[in-house]
Parts: structure tokens; sequence; C-alpha cells
């Protein structure tokens, strides 16, 4: 699952998951398997927990900080207030909303049943839906292949 | 008028052909609930035949016609095995004063889709409207979350066929009401 968390349009944090072929040696550990993350009030990527710019290689990453952000940005444009946002990390379909704390949008998924409940219209949601899907797979993706900090 | 009330609304078409409603009318004035059958060949209305002929066709035709909507065929689509069930019913039925809010829930074999809360009776009258206003949407026949936002695309293009579908269940409790002489 990916976690964005947005403030007032700005993002404030991150959580993504990703596998890739070729690793990221975390003191001198080789690691497949990453977590990068944006903690709130700071304009720094972090992988697995360590500072980007401090792992080897982290200049390209440091390089790429600034596009990656602005990109999450642009998802947190369609919201004014404190957004809490849940995508699946294979679809890049969002899972739900929170607007301070409340949900406005939710898709669970038990057994073989998905349910939707949500205080938005389905135009609304398509509307989400196409920007999110579109932020990730034509963007935040591709720039975090071009670091080799995915698949 | 004596005021009436929608409490189950049925139908069902199974894979020998054979299609079945079921729908109660509940009267609170005179706490009484009028159940009216369709089994196939007859239809019973509070416990009597109904036999003018015109009529069960004009209503069949109508049952017929909820089994072919589009979103029963979208179901279709997900469902590997011949056909043995098609259904249309309205669920999580509440009455106001304005009016019936329920659920529509469609069937295909063991697949379902079931959105509202929607206006009913009367019928909704600004269909395009559908998609701007809070759904819920539940299903069991997708497999994964991609399929499950087709299928929320499937709802808004079929707007026009939801509101056929509500349409003509005013038209079948319409035909009713008259009979009973409520």
């Amino acid at each position: 699952m990916i976690t964005i968390q947005c403030s007032k349009k700005f993002i404030q944090s991150f959580f993504i998951e990703t596998t890739v072929k070729e690793p990221i040696y975390i003191n001198g550990v080789p690691i497949y398997d990453l977590y990068l993350e944006k903690y709130p009030q700071q304009e720094y990527l972090h992988i697995n927990g360590v500072r980007a710019k401090a792992l080897p290689g982290g200049a390209h990453y440091q390089i790429i900080e600034p596009k990656l952000f602005e990109y999450f940005n642009e998802i947190c444009q369609l919201f004014n207030d404190n957004t809490d946002i849940v995508v699946e990390d294979e679809s890049y379909l969002p899972l739900s909303i929170q607007v301070n704390g409340k949900y406005i949008f939710e898709i669970e998924h038990a057994g073989t049943t998905f349910t939707m409940n949500t205080e938005l219209g389905l135009d609304d949601i398509r509307n989400i839906r196409n920007k999110i899907e579109g932020v990730f797979k034509g963007k935040i993706i591709p720039l975090l292949k071009e670091v080799r900090l995915h698949g | 008028m004596v005021r009436w009330e929608l409490t189950k609304f049925k139908v069902e078409k199974t894979d020998k052909n054979i299609l079945s409603f079921e729908t109660k009318i509940a009267i609170p004035e005179t706490y009484k609930t009028i159940t009216v059958i369709y089994d196939g060949k007859q239809l019973i209305v509070g416990g009597s035949e109904l036999k003018q002929n015109y009529l069960i066709y004009e209503i069949k035709s109508k049952l017929e016609s909820l089994l072919e909507s589009s979103l029963i065929k979208e179901l279709s689509r997900h469902s590997r095995n011949e056909e043995y069930l098609r259904g249309f019913s309205l669920t999580k039925i509440s009455v106001y004063p304005e009016g019936t809010l329920a659920n529509l829930h469609y069937v295909y074999n063991n697949k379902f889709l079931e959105f509202g809360s929607v206006l009913v009776i009367p019928p909704y009258k600004s269909w395009e409207k559908l998609c701007k206003v809070p759904l819920t949407v539940e299903t069991n026949a997708v497999s994964n979350i991609k399929l499950f936002y087709e299928l929320l695309t499937e709802i808004c293009r079929s707007g026009v066929r939801i509101n056929i579908d509500v349409n003509n269940v005013n038209k079948i409790l319409e035909i009713l009401l008259q009979k009973i002489g409520v």
C-alpha cells in the first residue's frame, strides 16, 4: 500500500513500498525491498529509514527529491484540508480518503466482496482516480525508475 | 388516496426460463400487507388470482425488461458459468414522506451488484445526476480493484437504463395498486 498525507494542498508525508532488481546498499547490506518515505515537515527522501542523500549513489536521489515532492503536490492539490490517502500499489488506484480524520471515501475488500462507502459522487471519484493513477503511472514511477528505486 | 408503503420487490428468472416475482405493499392505516406473487403462470394479488390476461401480459413484459438491464449483462461478463439465474430486487427500502429510497440489486448467477440509496418512488427524474450524489456500491462480481473501478464507470454509463428500470418498477406498482384499489 501507498499512503499519502496532504495538508492544505501540499504533501506532508508519504510511504511507498517497492522492490528493486539491483539492491541498494544500506550499511553495506544489499537490500531489495525498500520503503521510500517523506516525513512531515522534512523536505528529504528517506529510504528504509535512512536519508537518501547519505546512501551510496545518494546524489542521484537528492536530485529527484524536488521533482518527486512536486508530483505528490499535484495529487494534494485536489484536497483543501488535512487529507490521508491510501493507494493500492499495483494499480495505483485510491482505496480510501480521509479528510480531517473522517472517511469521505473507502473501498473495503472482504472475501469476494468489494464495498464502497463514500460521501462523494462517482464523477468526483473518477476525477480523483484519474489524477492519482495518472500522476503515479506517468510521473512518480518513471522518476523512481530513473534512479533505480522502482522495479 | 390511501397511503401505502413498498416493503418488497423481487423478480427472478431461473435456468428453466421460469419468471417469478414477489412484491409486498403495506397499508399502514389498516395494518395490512398485500402480497403479490407471480410464479410464471398465475398472478396472485392478495390471495386471489388475477385473471385479466392483458394486465398479466403488461406486468410480465415489464418484469422481463428489468431482467434485461445492461447491468445484469455487465455481471454476466464476470460469470464463467452458464446462466442459471438472473434477478432484480429492491433492498434496504426506506419510506419517507417525500418518497421511497432503496438500493437496486442486480443478480446474474452467483454474482451481484447493489448500489443506492436512490429515490425509486416517485422515480428520480434527474438520472444524469446519478453519479453526482453519494452512492454505496457493493459487488462480488470482480476480482480486483481495477475491475471494481470499471464497474463504477459502468454504473454511470447505465444512468438512462437505470431510469428505465425504476420507471418499470413504478409502472408495475401502479397497475397493481389500481387492481388492489389503493
